[in-house]
């Protein structure tokens, strides 16, 4: 908005809840790096031991307190500027939208804290199925995963890889025996299909997010064009994930509890997006007044 | 010779002044005000006044002295009068000497010879420069010592602003004291003479009687002062002329505060109070000589009823034209002063104009237009000239405006201008209708400023 | 729906040389509050003034250009004042009460106009007015006494009052509230949603949240233009014209 207020101390509280709305965003950011970092770690070692998954979950935790107290704050100075200062128009529009976009963002801060907590379960649930396997059941393990991402059957689409790589992959035999590189790497690729796919849904996450940030800094309009397509992207990335979890609870019953995990991880991965696009959306509202949906 | 000691005394006061302001700035308290000449203007007050005053007294007495001294006792072997003539001529031909240097021998008395005389004068003049000299350096001597007295004892850090404030405040009460006592003066040396003449003759004839006879006062004094006639004269000249004046006035002041045109107002309320400044008397020979003959063959021809040539009717009109600009000129401020807001509210509920100044200006301007009227009357009452000049001076009881009467005015410049005896009681007959005068005029003006107070009150 | 009580054409006002109003457009709702708003001294009070023809009383004052009320052109030579504003009440911003007592205040209306018969019938419409203003209660023991004792908020209540004793069709009021504390504005305002339902009603405000709170339609002036007219909700939610936006969020005095 060009000319500010004629009383400046209006102009600083706008600009103040408008700060608050930013740093909220940024804290978001936070959690979502530490997830991408989380899962990034999981996706390159299968080393059940590690504490890291649990320092992870600790540390989204706090900041969803933080969070949270940027949602309260947000709240009680729109409040304070509804009552005192009588907001019309644009002003208006922007003091109500900022307390539902904070809303939005807290919601994301509790998805994002929701994965974390069932990132840390599911691996202690494997490492404790896992710890048990011997070493051929284990090689069996890998052999059946291998015909479940390379196979035609129910369901009948195979995401995961292209033509060429399927057909390494159907050749591939899990050899414990010697610490192949390769064939760490094949077997790395085929248990962590899932894992790889978050990573590319978080990424994409982490990307609307900072997008919906510019869009809050420059109240520009036609962002949200672009994180709407993104959210997309997100939505079929996640319907992906979940029918390759239902085809592993088809295929490997044991690992059932581990899978039903994964399914809230996918939800909460959705609903991110959801989030995201929601907030950003009320960029449009305050500008132009309309709010757009898809 | 005054010149100088005019010129002598202000360089005084100038050197007082500024070495006042020197003193005070190489004295260095941190308490001190800034403003030195708020401390110099106070030194300078005590250093000079009360030395000025002395000189004043002192010369004044001094003089007296001389004269006395000198004059008095060169002649104390003749009469009181001769003595008090002689002192007289020769302070004449002394003031003559000083002023043109010439003796014009004119002034001579019998048995002292013009010599004698213009010696006296001579010494007299040189004594009395000498003492003027005298009392000069004298003055200047008390000044100086009270001034450097004033220095050494006063203490610098005190607030002289305020002392200065005391000063004048004191200053300014003693003149309205002045103003306030003369007044009372007026009063009461009236109170005196007239209390004399109740000695003589008693109050109840005075204020009851209906016969006004001061040239039976040698025969038949107790009943040749009573006031009522000249009061009934007074009351109806009054009555006839602020009746006229009223609706004249009224009318006038409405037109020119609610329908006339700025520029139109601007030309005519100025016209209407210089009418104001027409001297009285102007308007007495008016009456005199152009109005009453007018009048008389008026009400002769169209009424067929008889008119005196002084009648009250005559000097009620011409009054009454008098007091046209009085009544107008603040029953339109009034008017005026009524707040807009009133002429918008009624206007804006659909009134004519003429509806709402009768019936929301009007009322609210009634308090105030009556206290004019009343002040109207007041100065009909006091009104001399023209009564003098256009109403009679037959003391006649009636109500009839067609006949001659008299007022208490007219009564008091024939008694004054008679030549009896001062004691007489015909001329105290005149401060007794002069306090009559004054207790009437002053009860209705306390009475015409109460209304018109309590209406401001109203409004503001 | 309603129909259009005021209509304005092409309306320019001057006092004197200087220009007050330029070729201002609009029209008023019938039985509708409307709400002029502006800063100081951009002709919303003299554009108030031209519809009862109070501008009159000012010498300099001229204008051109149609204002019709019902059809009726307002400044023709053929239509008394007197009548035009026994249809066009009007409500000052200092509460101007005469000084007489309140109830000659309100039967003054009715005594000049002659609407009433007897002195019964005058009574009774006087004390329907006190009460429809809500003053009856508070001074039905002092109807005989001087209005002047009355409280401001009460004073402006009984200007109100005396303005629906004549029963006029549209009353103007021009910022009635800015000499009153809130709880008397409060009533005043209250009164004209009650009163809304009888008479059109057109209020000149300094308030926005006033003309935002009281009034159906709002006409926002500035430097003596009509800048824009429409539905109240609209133009404080979402204005169309820029200059609308900037006073109304206090951009601009």
């Amino acid at each position: 908005m060009g000319m500010g207020h004629i009383v400046k101390s209006y102009d600083n509280e706008l600009e103040n809840l408008k700060k608050l709305l930013i740093e909220m965003m940024e804290t978001n950011l936070d959690q979502l790096n530490l997830l991408y970092d989380l899962i990034n770690y999981k996706a390159n070692m299968l080393d059940i031991n590690s504490n890291f998954s649990a320092e992870i979950c600790n540390k989204v935790s706090d900041i969803d307190v933080k969070i949270n107290s940027f949602d309260i704050k947000i709240i009680e100075e729109s409040l304070k500027i509804f009552s005192l200062r009588n907001p019309v128009a644009y002003d208006l529009r922007f003091v109500f939208s900022a307390s539902h976009v904070s809303s939005n963002l807290e919601r994301l801060g509790d998805n994002a804290k929701a994965i974390a907590r069932h990132m840390k379960k599911a691996e202690e649930n494997r490492g404790n199925v896992e710890r048990h396997m011997s070493k051929e059941e284990f090689g069996e393990y890998l052999s059946s995963m291998r015909d479940l991402h390379t196979s035609n059957r129910f369901p009948r689409r195979s995401f995961s890889f292209g033509r060429n790589a399927r057909r390494n992959m159907k050749n591939f035999e899990p050899n414990l025996e010697e610490n192949n590189e390769q064939d760490l790497m094949q077997a790395r690729t085929i248990l962590g299909v899932i894992i790889n796919k978050y990573l590319e849904i978080l990424h994409i996450l982490v990307e609307m997010l900072h997008l919906t940030i510019d869009a809050f800094n420059y109240m520009s309009v036609d962002i949200y064009k672009k994180v709407q397509g993104m959210d997309t992207k997100v939505d079929a990335l996640t319907n992906e994930v979940s029918h390759l979890l239902l085809r592993e609870i088809h295929l490997i019953p044991e690992r059932t509890a581990d899978i039903r995990l994964n399914f809230l991880v996918n939800r909460a991965l959705e609903r991110m997006g959801d989030h995201i696009v929601a907030a950003c959306r009320y960029v449009n509202f305050i500008e132009e007044n309309t709010m757009i949906y898809n | 010779m005054y010149i100088i000691i005019c010129l002598v005394f202000l360089l005084l006061a100038g050197f007082i002044y500024f070495r006042s302001i020197k003193a005070i700035k190489s004295h260095k308290t941190d308490k001190i005000s800034k403003n030195y000449s708020y401390f110099a203007i106070y030194i300078s007050l005590w250093a000079l006044l009360p030395s000025f005053i002395i000189f004043f007294i002192g010369s004044h007495f001094s003089n007296n002295m001389l004269q006395k001294a000198l004059i008095s006792n060169a002649f104390s072997n003749q009469s009181e009068i001769v003595r008090e003539v002689a002192t007289a001529e020769v302070l004449a031909i002394a003031n003559e000497l000083k002023a043109t240097g010439v003796v014009n021998v004119s002034h001579s008395i019998e048995g002292i010879e013009d010599s004698f005389l213009i010696e006296l004068a001579q010494q007299y003049i040189h004594y009395s420069n000498i003492s003027l000299i005298a009392f000069i350096a004298f003055v200047v001597i008390l000044v100086s010592l009270t001034f450097f007295f004033m220095l050494k004892r006063v203490d610098l850090s005190s607030n002289f602003q305020r002392k200065i404030e005391k000063f004048v405040k004191n200053i300014l009460l003693l003149f309205t004291s002045i103003a306030v006592l003369t007044t009372i003066g007026i009063v009461v040396s009236l109170l005196f003479e007239t209390l004399r003449f109740f000695s003589d003759i008693s109050i109840i004839n005075f204020l009851f009687g209906t016969s006004w006879t001061p040239e039976n006062a040698d025969f038949d004094p107790e009943n040749s002062f009573g006031i009522i006639p000249l009061l009934s004269g007074t009351f109806l000249i009054a009555f006839i002329s602020v009746f006229i004046a009223s609706c004249f006035g009224v009318a006038s002041a409405v037109y020119m505060s609610e329908y006339m045109s700025k520029k139109m107002r601007k030309v005519i309320k100025p016209l209407i109070e210089i009418l104001a400044g027409i001297p009285s008397i102007i308007y007495g020979f008016f009456a005199a000589l152009t109005f009453a003959p007018f009048l008389v063959s008026i009400v002769d021809s169209v009424f067929n009823l008889t008119i005196s040539s002084e009648s009250a009717l005559n000097a009620g009109i011409v009054m009454g034209v008098m007091i046209i600009p009085l009544i107008s000129s603040i029953s339109d401020d009034i008017i005026s002063s009524l707040p807009n807001s009133m002429r918008e509210g009624a206007m804006g509920m659909g009134s004519m104009k003429n509806e709402m100044i009768r019936k929301i200006l009007l009322p609210a301007a009634m308090p105030g237009i009556i206290g004019s009227i009343l002040l109207g009357i007041s100065r009909a009452v006091g009104e001399t000239m023209i009564v003098v000049m256009a109403a009679s001076l037959a003391a006649n009881l009636t109500l009839n405006p067609l006949e001659p009467v008299t007022t208490i005015t007219t009564q008091i410049v024939m008694l004054v201008q008679g030549d009896q005896e001062f004691n007489s009681p015909k001329t105290l007959s005149a401060f007794a209708l002069g306090f009559v005068l004054l207790i009437l005029t002053l009860l209705l003006n306390i009475i015409a400023i109460q209304i018109v107070n309590r209406y401001k009150r109203k409004y503001q | 729906m309603s129909n259009k009580k005021i209509i304005v054409e092409n309306v320019n006002a001057f006092y004197g040389a200087k220009q007050a109003l330029f070729d201002v457009n609009l029209h008023v709702l019938e039985k509708e509050v409307t709400a002029f708003i502006g800063p100081s001294g951009c002709g919303k009070s003299t554009f108030l003034r031209c519809l009862n023809r109070m501008n009159d009383l000012i010498e300099i004052f001229s204008m051109n250009g149609s204002i019709t009320i019902d059809g009726v052109e307002v400044n023709s030579q053929s239509l008394d004042p007197v009548e035009l504003r026994m249809k066009v009440g009007m409500v000052f911003q200092k509460p101007n009460p005469f000084p007489k007592s309140i109830f000659e205040n309100v039967a003054y209306g009715l005594r000049i106009h002659g609407l009433v018969s007897n002195k019964k019938e005058l009574e009774e419409i006087v004390k329907d007015c006190l009460e429809r203003v809500g003053l009856l209660g508070e001074i039905k023991d002092r109807l005989h006494d001087s209005a002047f004792g009355l409280s401001g908020g009460q004073q402006q209540r009984l200007c109100i009052a005396r303005t629906i004793a004549i029963n006029p069709e549209v009353i103007l009021m021009d910022e009635p509230c800015s000499a009153l504390d809130p709880i008397a504005t409060a009533k005043i305002e209250n009164l004209i949603g009650e009163l809304s339902s009888k008479y059109t009603i057109i209020i000149v405000t300094h308030s926005m949240q006033q003309a935002a709170r009281v009034s159906n339609h709002t006409a926002f002036f500035h430097l003596g233009k009509l800048v824009e007219f429409g539905k109240t909700q609209d133009i404080f939610s979402n204005p169309k014209d820029k200059k609308t936006e900037d006073y109304i969020t206090g951009r601009i005095g």
